[in-house]
């Protein structure tokens, strides 16, 4: 969980109707974000409304580093504004959005961020941007052996010998 | 200000804004989600790929609209907890919580912890996108068959998460053999699952140590939720009848006829299976499907109806469209009806059928119908359409109609979609979609019009909503007259005082028709254009006068197109990007100023961007090159 730190003054100077949120990342990089552009983590919106009785401003302390943090920002700018069905809990299920030409663009970033922004998806509840991950992670690994897929996300091979080579482990999983 | 956090801990909070105030103006990226145009167009909006952790994020600029943002101000109203990392001496639990989350990070980072969620939410993906087929056969391409299943394979985590969770086990096809089948029924407990089973092939084989495809059906049958099975009506009507059980979560059955024998498609006799116990079924498909009517499944209760005739090749089986009209009429539940390849015997396009009286549907919320001419016209002047229903309608080349166009009854359609749509949501956004190609006989082009009662403007400015939209008529010709012709008559035939986007991808679009369209939609606020519709789109805004047609345009996204090239409809010959220009200066001059202009895949130099980005709030450019021309 993040660390909240608060103090009592809640006007923000600036001319905007969206109040401001700072973010501090893991990396000690403390980045300030309209709370409108963030609203689409769900994360964020809780944490904001239990704040709102206190009338008071905060800061979140996010397990994750101010280059994942800009990515995610940049997401949430991109579709500030927009309704996307799969953030939308009573809507269709996850995984039958459809498949955004920017979201393809956007993720297509190597291994160790596309599992660093899915992992910071998760964490903030942005369930369009997790789904979108998935598909991508999904995409990476489909029609792959094993042995590339291992490869592909660094897994490691854990099972005995016996097992890999068992015919019943290949057949029955 | 009163710095008290909530731990009491007021010293560390004063030594930490003070930390804070040091390092505020060197770490000050503030996110707005605007940028300014001069920056889109000059700077690639994504990081580069593939940077490590460490490296500095983007960096971003305070935009103009709060010019009076003091970040130093603004850092002064935050407790900075920066430097608590190096003050463990007092072992609060905050302090506590924020070393240990920066600890996580540095571990290495793998897939291996990825919360349970994550890796159920891809294999998830995987399942309904990468199946296994045939993953029992023993051959070099084994690994691929397995499909999603490989995943089980790859270590201990991931096989224990997959088995341990049945929602993954919910698709069941039979065609996976013996061995996996029941393995993977055993693996979705008893949550619905979903079952398909073709009857023209054994997959069972001779292995006789395991119990029948039908037994392990029947046991499993009281958890199906959709059953898809396919074969010969002789086939599907015996494994109906073995089917006595219960099903009481059912809720929708598919029957796809499978021409394997010489077995006539009509001869199908369902009713056992429906006599039994389904108070769930809701939906029935019927594929390729020949029946000798009268037919009365005691499907009373049905929501949902898709039956596509029989036909092969140039073959049809003629029915009887009084029969259908009587199924359909017994059925009064119904909401959704969709019919495909009807072929009727006698001449359809004429009166009412034999008779017949026009069939009222009372809930019907959805009517699909795509065949020829003749059982079309059958139909649709025999079911009466509710208000507020929603009509895809196509009308194929008729194979054995004597008029091999829509554009005689075009009239008619347009009479039907004219009083329908009023009755519906206000059209808000409409798309105009051609297509040509050449066919086994001809050239032939399809026209269709899709419209929504949702104004969407997609990513690449033409995306349409991922909704079912309100109106889909299409029909396809091997004369081009009714393509041409199409479009403009369903434009004065539909209600578009609404319409907020409209998106025209048509070969055969003109500027006279961009004008006609634009007077009646004063609402119109996202125009999407390509190619030929481009062209036509630059040459209807060229003339003075035109700025003023669509008050409220916002945005326009125009692909495909030569900005370069001049236009010689014009005595001038001035160059497509001078046109825009001068109409995007107008818009401005009368306070109607464009938000955004996006081209995508054009022809177009950096002047022209240059030139025309004083005028519009933003302008995108993508995949588009200076040919130098």
């Amino acid at each position: 969980m993040p660390t909240i730190v608060s103090v009592d003054d809640s006007t923000v100077p600036g001319e905007g109707s969206s109040r401001l949120l700072l973010l501090v990342s893991s990396d000690n990089k403390h980045i300030v974000v309209e709370e409108d552009i963030m609203s689409r983590s769900r994360f964020i919106s809780k944490q904001v409304e239990g704040f709102e009785a206190t009338s008071q401003r905060h800061a979140i302390l996010l397990p994750f580093s101010s280059f994942v943090l800009n990515k995610v920002i940049e997401y949430c700018s991109h579709y500030r504004g927009y309704y996307l069905l799969e953030d939308d809990p009573d809507a269709a299920p996850p995984g039958r959005s459809p498949v955004r030409e920017w979201d393809q663009e956007f993720l297509d970033v190597d291994r160790n961020m596309l599992l660093r922004i899915i992992k910071a998806a998760h964490y903030l509840e942005i369930k369009s941007l997790v789904g979108s991950c998935a598909r991508a992670i999904a995409d990476m690994i489909r029609g792959k052996t094993t042995e590339e897929m291992r490869e592909i996300l660094g897994v490691e091979n854990d099972f005995t010998p016996e097992e890999e080579h068992s015919p019943s482990s290949k057949c029955t999983g | 200000m009163n710095t008290e956090n909530r731990t009491g801990n007021g010293r560390i909070a004063a030594a930490l804004s003070r930390a804070l105030s040091r390092i505020a103006p060197r770490i000050s990226p503030l996110h707005t989600g605007v940028q300014p145009a001069s920056d889109r167009l000059l700077s690639p909006v994504h990081m580069a790929p593939g940077r490590d952790e460490d490296e500095t994020g983007r960096q971003y600029v305070l935009p103009p609209e709060r010019p009076d943002v003091s970040l130093n101000e603004l850092y002064g109203q935050f407790v900075d907890i920066s430097s608590r990392d190096s003050d463990h001496s007092t072992h609060d639990p905050v302090d506590e919580g924020v070393v240990s989350s920066r600890q996580s990070i540095a571990r290495p980072f793998t897939i291996a912890t990825f919360p349970t969620e994550l890796l159920v939410n891809i294999f998830a993906l995987m399942s309904r996108n990468h199946p296994p087929v045939y993953p029992d056969l023993d051959n070099a391409n084994r690994i691929r068959r397995l499909g999603w299943l490989v995943v089980t394979h790859v270590c201990r985590h991931w096989r224990h998460i997959a088995v341990g969770t049945p929602a993954l086990w919910k698709y069941v096809d039979f065609s996976m053999g013996p061995v996996w089948v029941p393995l993977i029924l055993a693996r979705a407990h008893e949550l619905p699952v979903m079952i398909r089973k073709d009857f023209s092939y054994d997959h069972w084989g001779n292995k006789r140590r395991f119990p029948s495809e039908l037994e392990v059906l029947k046991a499993h049958l009281f958890h199906t939720r959709r059953l898809s099975f396919a074969g010969d009506p002789g086939q599907l009507t015996g494994a109906l009848q073995s089917l006595d059980v219960p099903a009481p979560l059912l809720d929708h059955l598919h029957l796809y006829f499978l021409q394997t024998s010489l077995v006539p498609p009509w001869e199908f006799s369902p009713r056992p299976f429906f006599a039994s116990q389904h108070p769930r079924l809701r939906s029935l498909s019927l594929s390729n499907f020949g029946f000798r009517w009268p037919i009365n499944l005691p499907i009373s209760g049905l929501v949902n109806l898709y039956i596509r005739f029989f036909v092969m090749g140039r073959y049809h089986l003629s029915h009887d469209l009084g029969g259908l009209l009587d199924l359909v009429e017994s059925i009064p539940t119904l909401q959704f009806l969709h019919i495909s390849e009807l072929q009727v015997s006698g001449n359809g396009n004429a009166g009412l059928w034999h008779g017949h009286g026009v069939v009222k549907i009372p809930h019907l919320n959805r009517l699909q119908i795509d065949c020829g001419k003749y059982p079309f016209f059958g139909l649709i002047n025999h079911i009466d359409i509710p208000p507020g229903a929603s009509l895809d309608l196509s009308v194929k080349v008729d194979p054995l109609g004597p008029t091999r166009s829509v554009g005689i009854d075009t009239q008619a359609i347009l009479t039907i979609v004219s009083k329908h749509m009023h009755t519906v949501t206000p059209i808000q956004t409409l798309f105009f979609k051609y297509e040509g190609g050449s066919g086994s006989r001809n050239t032939y082009w399809v026209v269709e019009v899709l419209a929504w009662g949702v104004c969407v403007e997609g990513d690449d400015g033409s995306a349409a909503p991922d909704e079912t939209p309100v109106l889909r008529l299409a029909g396809d010709s091997l004369s081009v007259s009714p393509v041409v012709e199409l479009p403009s008559q369903v434009c004065e035939a539909l209600p578009l005082t609404f319409l907020r986007m409209l998106s025209v991808t048509s070969a055969c679009w003109t500027s006279a028709q961009w004008t006609a369209l634009f007077s009646r939609c004063s609402a119109l606020e996202h125009v999407y254009a390509a190619k030929a519709a481009a062209v036509a789109f630059v040459r209807a805004v060229s003339p003075p006068g035109a700025e003023g047609l669509v008050p409220s345009l916002e945005t326009v996204a125009i692909t495909g197109l030569d900005v370069k090239a001049r236009d010689y409809t014009d005595d001038k010959g001035t160059s497509r990007g001078d046109v825009l220009v001068a109409w995007l200066m107008r818009r401005k001059e009368k306070q109607m100023e464009l938000r955004r202009l996006r081209l995508i895949s054009c022809v177009v130099s950096p002047d022209q961007i240059a030139a025309i980005s004083g005028f519009v709030g933003t302008i995108e450019v993508s995949k588009s090159r200076d040919l130098g021309h």
